[in-house]
């Protein structure tokens, strides 16, 4: 580890100075372009909106308020509804998700299980092969009758078949002998799996896990397609809906001369604030796991 | 199991199942594993009815549809082909297919070689927490939400006070009407694709780069290789590999696009359609916002079947090349 450390110095010493600048210029350039704009939604969300109309968006503002946040929790149930329909997906999504994926990447993990090339199969397919959004739209609304439950956005995304061929491939990793002896001792498939093979395969689980909950969390795809109802809706929903009001008032305005009305719409502040609102959780949590996420896609990458 | 239970108590020793002649069937496989099989029931259930409910569903293409008969009880097209011939009429769907088409290309290509750009670059940073810093900022576009960015998005192009415009203004220039104007999304819409999803792909790439044999670029240097040369006639060549199999299984989804970055950007704005309505938008619209089950059932299924085929193709290729990157 040293030695590989002091060699890097010294490559890094022997290379020309200006290409090794230009190098670190561009990485951290493109690095921040992925930070600034959060930053500057995070600002925006409290900069006065007369500030915002005549200066733009600062990421040092120069008179705070927390008027968009006021205009925001005038009427909280919306946004406290939101946050409940989404953490409620979130968790009950996260861990039925867990639960039906790693059950099922265990039998077809184990060669003794005769007839797991046509589950296999049965999964692969559905990889390959979709019904299309037309009829996946009408199973889910008619023969389901998922339209406006919160069901509708916890179901359609508890089998991910890449997840179930991901953690199939850490099982076929581990070393049989455990499985085989706890088999001798007379431990029972369901015994094994849950004290033996679970507790072993926590590296590929919590990567799961944690690219699960983001999914749920940012989806709002299930939530636009199969709810009309307001208090269904999740927050990505509830923030999307209030964006394009603000967009289609501000598009339609220039026409029907309501130029005047649209311009005291406390519209840019609040759309911030609701955005970082959504997004909070994730950017609040994302410096303290960020190793876990290159981990993770990596352990995806490698794959079983 | 039952061998070991059988001797722990001794005495009758059955004959095992298994050695009994005409027991070894399907019957007895699944008795003898049912707790294995088991296991399989709630994926396949959910599968079920989330993937194989739907392609039943397909057949909606060839039926004269009645939403209060249902998919199943509505009679068939005369002719069976009327609702394609319905769907052609419409010159939107060509718009779309093309539009799928492209903007995907452009996002393969910018994507991939943004992606391998940055692991290069980053692999040429040297000091260790930087290079985990840097890596794991670039990351994080990855996991925010479309909506969220389609805020931002709107805040740096809007007409009226986005960042652009502002900036334009005060240097004195005219302001540009971005929502107005489709072709400046041919180019906006990579721009924002790359920003969010070349990340994803560096990580990937990087661990291709690391996993690189290092005596590979110590003897390199001994004989007096620069740094562009090991970059070259090192890592590049080596690369080739991961980038073809990762470009194959990207081109696998040309006809499929992330529905909810276009319908987050651009939504219903008509204005952009010429470049930014993709056959899932257009699908969605004729869906949802006019009812007409028959026109987006055969957009549907069109989009399914060949999405199907190229996907197979694409990994038939991918197999042929690299047997472990292939997806099946």
């Amino acid at each position: 580890m040293a030695s590989a450390k002091s060699a890097d110095v010294l490559r890094a010493k022997r290379d020309s100075k200006i290409l090794t600048v230009i190098i670190y210029t561009i990485v951290i350039a493109f690095a921040l372009a992925c930070v600034i704009p959060f930053l500057l939604m995070l600002t925006g969300s409290f900069m006065v909106e007369d500030d915002i109309r005549r200066y733009g968006y600062q990421l040092i503002p120069k008179r705070l308020s927390l008027y968009a946040y006021q205009v925001l929790f005038i009427f909280p149930q919306r946004i406290i509804s939101g946050y409940a329909v989404t953490v409620v997906v979130t968790v009950t999504g996260t861990i039925v998700h867990l639960i039906i994926c790693s059950l099922c990447a265990y039998p077809l993990s184990l060669k003794s299980v005769k007839y797991r090339g046509i589950f296999q199969v049965f999964i692969l397919i559905t990889m390959v092969l979709n019904g299309g959004m037309v009829s996946w739209y009408y199973v889910c609304t008619r023969m389901l009758g998922l339209r406006n439950t919160i069901l509708s956005m916890i179901l359609p995304l508890l089998v991910s078949p890449f997840n179930v061929f991901l953690i199939r491939g850490y099982y076929m990793s581990l070393p049989e002998e455990m499985a085989e002896s706890a088999t001798i001792d007379g431990a029972g498939q369901f015994r094994i799996f849950w004290r033996i093979i679970i507790p072993l395969s926590q590296p590929v689980l919590a990567a799961v896990a944690l690219f699960i909950s983001i999914t749920y969390w940012n989806d709002w795809y299930n939530s636009l397609m199969l709810n009309d109802l307001p208090q269904y809706f999740s927050l990505q929903l509830i923030l999307h809906t209030i964006v394009s009001q603000v967009q289609f008032l501000r598009s339609n305005s220039y026409a029907a001369g309501m130029r005047e009305l649209v311009e005291n719409l406390p519209g840019e502040g609040v759309k911030l604030a609701t955005a970082m609102i959504t997004v909070g959780p994730i950017i609040l949590i994302y410096p303290f796991i960020q190793k876990y996420f290159v981990k993770g896609i990596m352990i995806g990458a490698v794959k079983g | 199991m039952a061998d070991g239970r059988a001797l722990k108590h001794g005495g009758f020793q059955p004959v095992p199942w298994s050695r009994r002649k005409g027991a070894q069937g399907v019957a007895y496989e699944f008795w003898k594993n049912k707790s294995l099989y088991a296991m399989f029931i709630p994926a396949c259930v959910v599968l079920f009815l989330f993937n194989y409910l739907p392609l039943f569903g397909l057949t909606l293409v060839f039926k004269k549809f009645d939403f209060g008969k249902g998919i199943f009880g509505s009679p068939i097209q005369t002719p069976w082909y009327g609702n394609f011939e319905f769907l052609f009429k419409n010159d939107g769907v060509f718009r779309a297919v093309s539009n799928t088409l492209i903007n995907n290309s452009l996002f393969i290509v910018f994507n991939t070689a943004a992606s391998i750009l940055l692991a290069i670059l980053l692999n040429e940073i040297f000091h260790r927490r930087l290079k985990a810093i840097a890596q794991s900022m670039t990351l994080l576009p990855y996991f925010i939400s479309t909506v969220v960015i389609s805020v931002f998005i709107y805040q740096i192009f809007n007409t009226d006070n986005g960042m652009i415009n502002s900036m334009l203004r005060s240097f004195g220039m005219e302001r540009v009407s971005w929502y107005e104007t489709a072709w400046y999304w041919r180019v906006i819409l990579p721009i924002i694709y790359v920003w969010k999803n070349s990340g994803y792909m560096t990580v990937i790439y990087l661990a291709t780069i690391t996993g690189i044999d290092g005596t590979l670029f110590e003897a390199a240097e001994i004989d007096g290789a620069k740094r562009i040369q090991r970059i070259c006639y090192i890592t590049l060549p080596l690369l080739i590999p991961t980038i073809i199999t990762m470009s194959l299984l990207a081109v696998g989804r040309i006809l499929n696009s992330d529905f909810t970055f276009y319908y987050a950007i651009v939504g219903d704005n008509a204005l952009l359609f010429n470049t930014a309505d993709v056959l899932d938008t257009f699908i969605f619209r004729n869906l949802r916002r006019l009812g007409d089950f028959t026109m987006s059932g055969a957009a549907s299924f069109i989009q399914s079947i060949l999405s199907c085929v190229i996907l197979v193709a694409c990994n038939m290729f991918a197999r042929r090349y690299d047997k472990n990157a292939a997806l099946f």
